[in-house]
């Protein structure tokens, strides 16, 4: 095995650049990465693709020296490599972009950008004069448009990101490691960054990049891997693989299998959900019709103003202007309790904090609303409450020890059914689903979308709102792209596809470039 | 002419503790003839050294985010400490109170790091052990502190006295330490996130000893200004200055949740707050309405310098 996964690759010229070989860690009793080994070349691009909760970002963190593994090695041109420290790991050349994390909200651009490497003139003094300089040859050779003096806490999502990428460049790094470097960028950053990739490349250095977005991969990638469940199922260079295959080493299995089936048309049903100029905070006016039996998806890139949407309509914070109605009688949603009485059910992203009970059992955690509906003179009543808790576990699928098990060692997938079973114990006529399977296995995605299926089948109008193309694609009748709280395009299911997607996504200037 | 970078955006957010100031030497000059004599600007002097220098080490352990609650027990003890020693060591007493402060420093950052208690709690509670510690040592006020010192450090009359000299140096130190240092921009790193800060390399558990020991020092320094002014030890005298020390910071600017404010700006919020009781004083206004105003003045300053919910948004 240590043979087989040997640094040297098969042509003998040169040590790869990074070898991992056999690497797995564990948290606790979850196993996260198993048995992972690939390698990087010299003056390569692997792109690292797979779903959320794969164990991408482990894998890089292993690698950046965030944590170490709990077995296998890592080689750095030839030499063992165990960096100690992200620090270390930085000394050896291996540098990390995270998403966005790592940026100082009251420091400028600039000392963001040479953090620890400030220019220094008299006494030892700092040069904020040069400092400033400095960075801005450096942002001027990436092409990126960001002002030196601007404070950390006043940049966008895209800026943060973009200046993450230019502090990991900048260190001109042996191996540079972006966790999906592109997430929140527009089209014509992402060229600036593939570009900024590919002159890293031009000198020698190689790049692992994390993406969600396979057009970028077939772009970009002169080695795709691919994780599912902690495991290598892909490992191809350049023109060995497609599409098709990233998907199927993703997701173990082809869309079709994955999505419900949905219905040719749904022009004949009635509107169940209607919007007429509804504005939010972070939301221009919007005007939507969803049908009875219908999902409606919300794309963009990040914060274009998919949360306001979300919780405008969950009534968490409820819309400030315009008309909601549902099955066509006006409904003012101005509380979440308000939103429940009115029949929208909205399921929130951030589960750990907005929708469950970690320390208490399944039980209570799935009857916490059916139970006003079944007790009596504000009584509890301990016998129903149980046979509702075994029924949902039954009819969500849930996979627990037991309806007394505390829903903090349930899975991720699993905790997200409980949500489900409690948000859906009285069918409702709208759906919200925000995120519906961030950090959910495979397993338990394919269970919440024959869910959604199964619902819509029933009537149930259904909003969409998320981030995972695969999941808008396959599971919507039609998607709205968001850009800037306003919703810049429609698609019909017939013209679904990311990369129409996308150039929607980028807004206005993006659609000019691509049409030209 | 400004520098460029944080310092500057740091460096305006002293400007409103400027102007209360200057606003309350134009009132309290035009309502008392006294104000400008002699007398009372040396007066004046003498009572924004102690704030000034608890002020300041506040500051270093409010720009890393954290807080220290121990500032006026340590200044109590070493009062005490310089009212029991200075007869029979001399001058030599003087450090040894600074040796204690750093203790005290030493105390709070133990706790935080490793026994990761928070640095509210911690501190709150070093300072009542270290109350504590000043009251078994000197249980009720007295004691005394050699005369030859008050006179060598506050009866020179001079252009620039010691006062005055000691605030200038600290103060310029300071501003070159945290506006012109790694070591500076590493505290204000901390503050401003500490999960990022992290992540750029910073060694977190240095920057907390060396806050909570600078804090500890500066207390020390404050508490000897103390013992020498009024000649002899009080085991309580130094408990307003917790408050004052970090009303006095969030006065000039300094934001409770770490990483923004400057030390010009704290100079100005203690000078600001030592006015503001003066000016009750020569006003001759109940002294009382002073702690009403002074808790205002704080809220008021907390209010001003809040930022809004861009912090940390996920």
């Amino acid at each position: 095995m240590a043979m087989l996964a040997s640094p040297l690759p098969s042509d003998g010229a040169a040590p790869a650049r990074l070898a991992v070989s056999g690497v797995s860690k564990s948290f606790g009793s979850n196993l996260v990465l198993r048995d992972v080994s690939f390698s990087v070349r010299a003056g390569e691009v692997v792109s690292l693709v797979g779903e959320n909760g794969a164990g991408k970002s482990t894998l890089m963190h292993v690698c950046a020296g965030t944590f170490p593994p709990d077995g296998g090695t890592l080689t750095l041109d030839g030499a063992a490599y165990r960096p100690a420290s992200p620090q270390a790991a930085r000394t050896a050349g291996v540098a990390l972009a995270l998403q966005e994390t790592a940026i100082l909200p009251d420091l400028t651009v600039a000392e963001n950008l040479l953090f620890g490497a400030e220019p220094r003139g008299l006494l030892g003094l700092i040069d904020q004069r040069r400092l400033h300089r400095d960075a801005e040859t450096v942002l001027a050779g990436l092409g990126f448009a960001l002002r030196s003096d601007r404070l950390g806490a006043d940049l966008s999502a895209a800026e943060r990101q973009m200046l993450e990428i230019a502090k990991a460049i900048r260190l001109a790094p042996r191996l540079l490691i972006l966790d999906e470097p592109t997430a929140s960028l527009s089209s014509h950053e992402t060229e600036l960054v593939l570009k900024a990739m590919a002159r890293l490349t031009a000198a020698g250095g190689s790049v692992i990049f994390i993406s969600h977005r396979l057009d970028e991969v077939m772009e970009a990638a002169d080695h795709a891997v691919v994780l599912k469940d902690g495991t290598l199922t892909l490992d191809a260079p350049r023109g060995g693989f497609d599409r098709d295959d990233l998907i199927r080493a993703m997701v173990g299995r082809t869309l079709t299998d994955i999505f419900p089936a949905r219905p040719a048309t749904l022009a004949d049903r009635p509107v169940r959900l209607a919007l007429d100029a509804a504005v939010a905070p972070g939301l221009k006016p919007l005007t939507l019709d969803v049908r009875a039996g219908e999902i409606v998806g919300f794309a963009g890139l990040e914060g274009q103003g998919q949360r306001p949407l979300a919780r405008a309509l969950s009534g968490i914070a409820p819309f400030t202007g315009g008309t909601i109605a549902v099955d066509g009688a006006a409904v003012p949603v101005r509380s979440v309790s308000r939103g429940i009485a009115a029949g929208i059910a909205s399921i929130p992203d951030d589960r750990k904090h907005e929708g469950l009970a970690l320390d208490l059992p399944v039980r209570m955690n799935v009857s916490l609303f059916a139970l006003s509906a079944r007790s009596r003179w504000g009584w509890l009543r301990q016998n129903l409450e149980r046979t509702f808790a075994e029924e949902a576990r039954r009819r969500f699928a849930i996979r627990s020890t037991g309806i007394e098990q505390p829903v903090r060692q349930l899975s991720g997938g699993n905790q997200q059914k409980v949500v489900f079973a409690r948000w859906l114990a009285e069918t409702p006529k709208v759906l919200v689903l925000y995120e519906p399977t961030k950090g959910v296995d495979v397993g338990a995605k394919t269970e919440i979308y024959r869910l959604v299926g199964e619902l819509s089948a029933q009537g149930v109008a259904v909003v969409l709102i998320s981030a995972d193309m695969l999941e808008l694609i396959g599971l919507s009748d039609r998607i709205h792209v968001l850009f800037e709280g306003a919703v810049t395009g429609t698609l019909e299911r017939a013209d679904f596809s990311e990369e129409a997607i996308m150039r929607l996504a980028a807004g206005p200037e993006g659609a000019a470039v691509h049409a030209a | 002419m400004l520098p460029r970078g944080s310092i500057r955006t740091n460096l305006l957010l002293g400007l409103p503790a400027l102007l209360l100031a200057a606003a309350i030497v134009a009132v309290a000059a035009s309502w008392s003839g006294d104000f400008f004599a002699a007398g009372n600007l040396g007066n004046l002097v003498n009572r924004v050294l102690p704030l000034s220098l608890a002020a300041l080490g506040q500051a270093f352990v409010l720009f890393a985010g954290r807080i220290d609650l121990s500032v006026g027990s340590v200044i109590s003890l070493s009062t005490a400490i310089l009212a029991t020693t200075s007869t029979s060591l001399g001058w030599a007493a003087v450090p040894l109170v600074l040796v204690a402060g750093l203790a005290c420093g030493a105390l709070n950052a133990a706790g935080v790091i490793y026994l990761r208690i928070n640095p509210l709690i911690m501190t709150l509670a070093s300072s009542a052990i270290v109350k504590g510690a000043a009251l078994i040592l000197m249980p009720t006020p007295g004691g005394e502190v050699d005369y030859t010192f008050y006179d060598a450090f506050y009866g020179q009359d001079l252009l620039v006295g010691w006062p005055l000299a000691v605030i200038l140096l600290a103060f310029l130190g300071a501003f070159l330490l945290f506006g012109f240092t790694r070591f500076g921009r590493r505290i204000y790193a901390l503050g401003s996130d500490d999960r990022a800060a992290y992540a750029n390399g910073v060694d977190v558990r240095r920057v907390e000893w060396s806050v909570f020991l600078a804090s500890g020092f500066f207390a020390a320094a404050a508490g000897v200004a103390v013992g020498i002014k009024i000649l002899s030890g009080d085991p309580l005298i130094g408990d307003s200055f917790t408050l004052d020390a970090i009303a006095a910071a969030v006065l000039g600017g300094v934001a409770l949740q770490g990483g923004r404010g400057a030390v010009p700006g704290v100079l100005a919020g203690s000078i600001a707050l030592v006015l503001i009781a003066n000016a009750f004083n020569l006003l001759e206004l109940d002294p009382n309405l002073q702690q009403i105003a002074k808790g205002l003045i704080f809220v008021v300053a907390l209010m001003l310098f809040m930022r809004g919910g861009v912090r940390r948004t996920a």
